[in-house]
């Protein structure tokens, strides 16, 4: 089934196979972007899960749809940063002194996005600690190897902001790597 | 006339192929005479060879399996549920019915089958009640068990 048709079944007849298509098409890809947003892989299924319920909830409502991962992207992302900023919220809420003791312990993070080994745990500690913005866009760079045309288009910026993103995350990340690297902990420069 | 600050995004774009010939020549030019540009490519490329030596775990199939089920095995399941629980219930009902009209059976017995299903239908009522008005007012209604 390709792509049109499947949306096509989506819009005009609520049809859950071809949502079932679109799906097994973009699955990987929504999980990889919701665990770049989310930083672990449970809160990652969980976007997912309510996103693609609420994405077929909303198909047929929509006039027109030429292709269908940019739009389910903007509702995953929406999604994403509203959950962090409510996990910011209760976070701030909750014992400071307690997270800073961990910080400087230096406790396990969430299961980013790499496989365990020591460069790899610096690496994940350090995506962590760059926005929201900045790990999104790496993620697609590198984890999904994703060329500047897919990235803006997925994210509907132009080709120019993305690279000056990529610019300034990278800047980010490697500030925080050597941080880590360092001390253990980054400074507050690139908060999340 | 661009100065440093409009070059340095450019070299993120040099880092990963994407800038046409015109871009990278015109780079080039102002690295080999900027020293703070050179040094800035040296660290975005730092960055770059952390990133691209980082190994990505992949999600498991398992796991994406379950990040949609179709909504239409669910309402047939309910549906399924449903039919289920209320053949049960008319069952019973209709036997209660039977024997409360059963002229042989003495006034006591059916006095006691009335009084424990008049019982169970308002156990029943106030945990409905309950539940109901839990669903309304828990104020920890989002929180993930």
């Amino acid at each position: 089934m390709t792509e049109a048709h499947a949306i096509q079944l989506c819009l005009k007849h609520r049809d859950p196979a071809g949502f079932e298509a679109l799906v097994r098409q973009y699955r990987r890809e929504a999980f990889g972007h919701a665990l770049a947003l989310l930083g672990n892989s449970e809160d990652a299924a969980d976007a997912c899960q309510t996103c693609f319920a609420k994405a077929f909830a909303a198909m047929p409502t929509l006039p027109q749809l030429d292709r269908f991962y940019p739009w389910f992207y903007r509702v995953l992302r929406n999604f994403c940063l509203n959950q962090l900023a409510r996990r910011n919220t209760r976070e701030r809420e909750a014992d400071s002194v307690q997270r800073h003791e961990e910080t400087q312990r230096g406790a396990t993070p969430p299961d980013l996005l790499c496989i365990q080994t020591d460069e790899n745990q610096l690496v994940q500690r350090a995506l962590t600690h760059l926005s929201a913005e900045h790990r999104e866009v790496l993620c697609m760079k590198y984890f999904q190897q994703v060329r500047y045309r897919q990235i803006a288009e997925t994210l509907g910026i132009p080709e120019g902001t993305v690279m000056s993103r990529l610019y300034h995350a990278r800047r980010a990340f490697r500030q925080a790597f050597r941080e880590l690297a360092d001390t253990g902990a980054p400074s507050k420069g690139d908060a999340r | 006339m661009k100065n440093c600050e409009d070059y340095r995004p450019l070299i993120a774009g040099l880092l990963d192929g994407e800038l046409d010939g015109a871009q990278t020549e015109d780079l080039n030019r102002h690295m080999v005479q900027c020293a703070a540009c050179r040094e800035e490519y040296d660290s975005q490329l730092e960055a770059a060879q952390l990133l691209d030596r980082a190994s990505f775990q992949e999600p498991t199939d398992e796991a994406l399996t379950k990040l949609w089920r179709s909504p239409y095995s669910r309402a047939a399941q309910l549906a399924a549920m449903a039919l289920a629980i209320g053949g049960y219930l008319a069952l019973i009902a209709f036997g209660i019915f039977e024997f409360m009209r059963d002229g042989t059976v003495d006034l006591w017995p059916k006095l006691a089958i009335a009084a424990s299903v008049s019982g169970v239908l308002v156990l029943f009522t106030l945990v409905l009640r309950e539940r109901l008005h839990t669903a309304k007012t828990d104020p920890y209604n989002e929180v993930q068990r």
